[in-house]
């Protein structure tokens, strides 16, 4: 088939897929296309001086990322998946040639990057190609990869706040009987497009070795048994550059070692338990300037978390129990980057973190745990749940907020409900952060979130989606003044395909840099969507929402807001 | 530097030609398919028995991607709970996969004890295979696999209702042939 026809293909027919035909080993092999596209108006209330009557600084973005999936099987059992992500991104408009030179109000690619049109980049971000026999596989390029509880090593795709970073190295796994044996090794690729937030300033990413290792036994009567070890050396500036593989041949930055175990059924309980040594090995790691003249003693962390679940009758029990020290300084040198490669599990409610709680699921030394219990009623149709989280925060280094370590509780309550047409979510809470000082008070948050959706005629229903939340501070390093953000959506659900919502935020924190449209503190937007085939969707989006801090997956960022519109297809063929 | 018109098009031919000037060695050429190949994966599931597609060869598969925090996916699953309880016995299985990472594992069992879930459910803490399947990891995300292990259709997100279009779609493939 000719590119010419597949393009064809591509406008909406109901193909999903190529297949190969001929006589090569590829023979028989299909390959996918998935292709995200979306046109943004950015709307800006910057003005130039002496021409403050135009929104002279309003820009277009227009982003695509095509996803290519081969997927060939052989009669042996054998198989082979390769995948090649290219990402495309261009500023439109607002553009203008003085002496013979483009230039943009906004530019789109920083310093440290070069491409062929000043005002379009284009960027293979992924590759990979996976071959899978009975006991091996072995992944080539772009691969993600995580140990135990992604303490030692989490680095994974997270999409939820536009985060992806692979390594990109090899992969490959063993797997015999009841033992299973994986070793990573690369260097860390970046996302460099985004697809969710502006693409401004593109800055090439600095690559990070990451070599790793994980053991595990599976079976040994109800107990499976683990082992794993990482390695790391991070890329600082001064590496803006050079070779990025050249990683391999410098000094190593940080080692953890780590082992778990995990009992199921004893007792009637499901149990797990992880313990982490980390030792940073170059005094950058630990916030000290490196200097060749004096010996720097290694700082050693560490992690212990624990989990048990039971499940009584109608009720599910989950306890989670976690203590960890200067772990989280192996994200030293990417968080400013906006990622990181482990995570300890936080038990926090993460979408209510706010600017001070973040610190406390960064912090690099705290105790505590949860309780949760779920009750299963009419078939687990509905579940009503109760939990509450204890922690014992005695980091009060530069990312937090207080000057005393805190304690922190945070009781949470909640329900499910899947009825007849009728679905309902509800989850509401309070946490304090108590001070040690009497003098520096509590920080208290309330929030609640819901989310009803009931049927009206036909096929059609509709859905109301609310989250509020009411932050109150104590007496901290950095004062802010209280607030309340709000995040609401009223959705109609016109048949199977044809969704039109409504959405209005509401923030007056003084730390959210955006301003409402509507109003200073009051956000509105409207959108559409339609569905005219299982493997096409469009959207169409005006309005403007807040920016905010969002954490998923223990990883937090600061979003921008956005005022404009937006039009999106995304596709699979 | 004069400025580009069409740097999407650009992109995407280049793409195209890459994808078809590579994978198509000696006397291969692309032709329209019914569907992708799924391709095929190894998990370990909730209770850590290893899990693979292949092992369902031969069965209709309903995969789903979820993930402990994502509210529709909560919504969703009895409703797939029901349409396994219904079709099990014709050669139909949900495959469920959470994409919670490694930090949260210690959270999926208990929900699907709480959901009184009984189909396979397997976790993709790297998130490897739901990259592969759903590079956007928009969630739920649902893959209907025929009997031939090829990808039939797929849903994303989940509204009240859709269920109906699904279980439609699960009994057209169950009626096709084995």
């Amino acid at each position: 088939m000719s590119p010419a026809l597949l393009l064809l293909g591509l406008s909406g027919g109901p193909a999903h897929a190529f297949e190969l035909v001929g006589t090569g080993p590829l023979a028989g092999a299909t390959v996918q296309v998935t292709d995200d596209f979306e046109l943004r108006y950015h709307q800006t209330d910057r003005r130039l001086p002496g021409f403050e009557d135009r929104r002279i600084h309003d820009y277009v973005e227009q982003v695509n990322r095509l996803n290519l999936l081969l997927s060939q099987r052989w009669d042996s059992g054998d198989a082979l998946t390769a995948g090649v992500q290219l990402d495309e991104v261009a500023l439109f408009s607002n553009r203008y040639i003085l002496d013979g030179t483009l230039y943009h109000s906004w530019d789109l690619l920083g310093d440290g990057v070069a491409s062929p049109w000043q005002d379009a980049f284009v960027e293979l971000e992924k590759g990979y190609l996976t071959f899978r026999g009975r006991e091996a596989e072995l992944t080539l390029g772009d691969g993600y990869a995580s140990f135990g509880r992604g303490i030692a090593l989490n680095i994974k795709k997270n999409s939820d706040i536009d985060i992806d970073t692979s390594i990109r190295g090899a992969k490959g796994t063993l797997r015999l009987g009841d033992t299973e044996l994986m070793v990573v090794s690369g260097i860390t690729n970046e996302q460099q497009v985004s697809h969710d937030q502006p693409n401004i300033g593109i800055e090439r990413d600095l690559s990070n070795m990451v070599t790793g290792l994980r053991l595990d036994r599976y079976g040994i009567g109800p107990a499976n048994a683990g082992l794993h070890g990482v390695v790391y050396r991070f890329g600082r500036g001064a590496d803006q550059g050079v070779d990025p593989w050249a990683r391999y041949a410098e000094p190593l930055d940080a080692v953890v070692g780590g082992a778990n175990l995990e009992l199921l059924g004893v007792g009637g309980i499901d149990w797990y338990a992880e313990g982490d040594v980390f030792a940073y090995l170059n005094p950058e790691m630990v916030g000290q300037v490196a200097d060749a003249d004096q010996d720097f003693q290694p700082v050693v962390g560490h992690v212990a978390y624990a989990s048990g679940s039971a499940y009584p009758g109608q009720a599910v029990v989950l306890v989670e129990a976690k203590h960890s020290s200067d772990s989280e300084r192996i994200n030293s040198f990417v968080t400013a980057e906006g990622w990181e490669v482990a995570t300890v599990p936080t038990m926090e409610y993460e979408r209510v973190i706010t600017e001070d709680s973040a610190a406390a699921v960064n912090s690099n030394d705290i105790w505590g745990g949860r309780v949760r219990v779920d009750y299963s009623a009419a078939q687990g149709l509905v579940v009503p749940y109760v939990s509450v989280a204890a922690l014992r925060d005695s980091d009060v280094d530069v990312l937090h907020f207080n000057r005393s370590p805190e304690t922190v509780v945070h009781p949470l309550a909640g329900l499910q409900w899947t009825g007849t047409g009728v679905t309902a979510q509800l989850n509401t809470g309070l946490r304090l952060d108590v001070r040690d000082d009497a003098a520096e008070g509590q920080d208290r948050l309330v929030h609640g979130d819901g989310d009803l959706s009931i049927p009206i005629t036909g096929k059609d229903h509709l859905e109301l989606a609310v989250a509020v939340k009411h932050f109150a501070w104590g007496d901290n390093v950095q004062q802010q003044a209280d607030f309340m953000e709000m995040e609401n959506a009223l959705a109609w659900h016109r048949g199977e395909k044809l969704v039109f919502i409504l959405y209005q935020d509401w923030s007056d924190n003084p730390l959210v840099q955006s301003e409402g449209n509507l109003a200073e503190k009051l956000y509105g937007a409207a959108e559409v969507s339609w569905e005219p085939a299982t493997n096409l969707t469009l959207r169409a989006f005006y309005g403007a929402y807040k920016a905010g801090i969002r954490c998923s997956g223990g990883q937090c960022r600061s979003l921008p807001g956005f005022e404009g519109a937006r039009l999106a297809m995304t596709g699979t063929f | 530097m004069p400025s580009t018109p069409f740097p999407a098009l650009r992109a995407l031919a280049l793409a195209l030609t890459l994808t078809l000037g590579v994978a198509t060695p000696g006397s291969a050429i692309a032709q329209q398919a019914t569907g992708n190949l799924a391709p095929d994966f190894s998990l370990r599931d909730i209770d850590n028995n290893p899990v693979s597609l292949s092992d369902y060869k031969g069965k209709v598969v309903l995969m789903n991607f979820w993930a402990t925090w994502c509210g529709p996916c909560m919504l969703e699953m009895p409703h797939l709970q029901a349409m396994y309880d219904a079709l099990k016995d014709q050669g139909f299985v949900v495959l469920s996969v959470s994409t919670d990472d490694a930090r949260d594992a210690s959270k999926v069992k208990p929900l699907v004890k709480a959901k009184r879930l009984t189909f396979p459910v397997v976790l993709d803490k790297d998130t490897a295979v739901v990259s592969q399947y759903n590079p956007a990891k928009t969630l739920p995300y649902t893959v209907l696999i025929d009997r031939q292990g090829r990808v039939a259709k797929v849903h994303q997100g989940y509204n009240p209702g859709d269920e109906t279009a699904m279980r439609a779609e699960v009994e057209a493939l169950l009626a096709g042939a084995p």
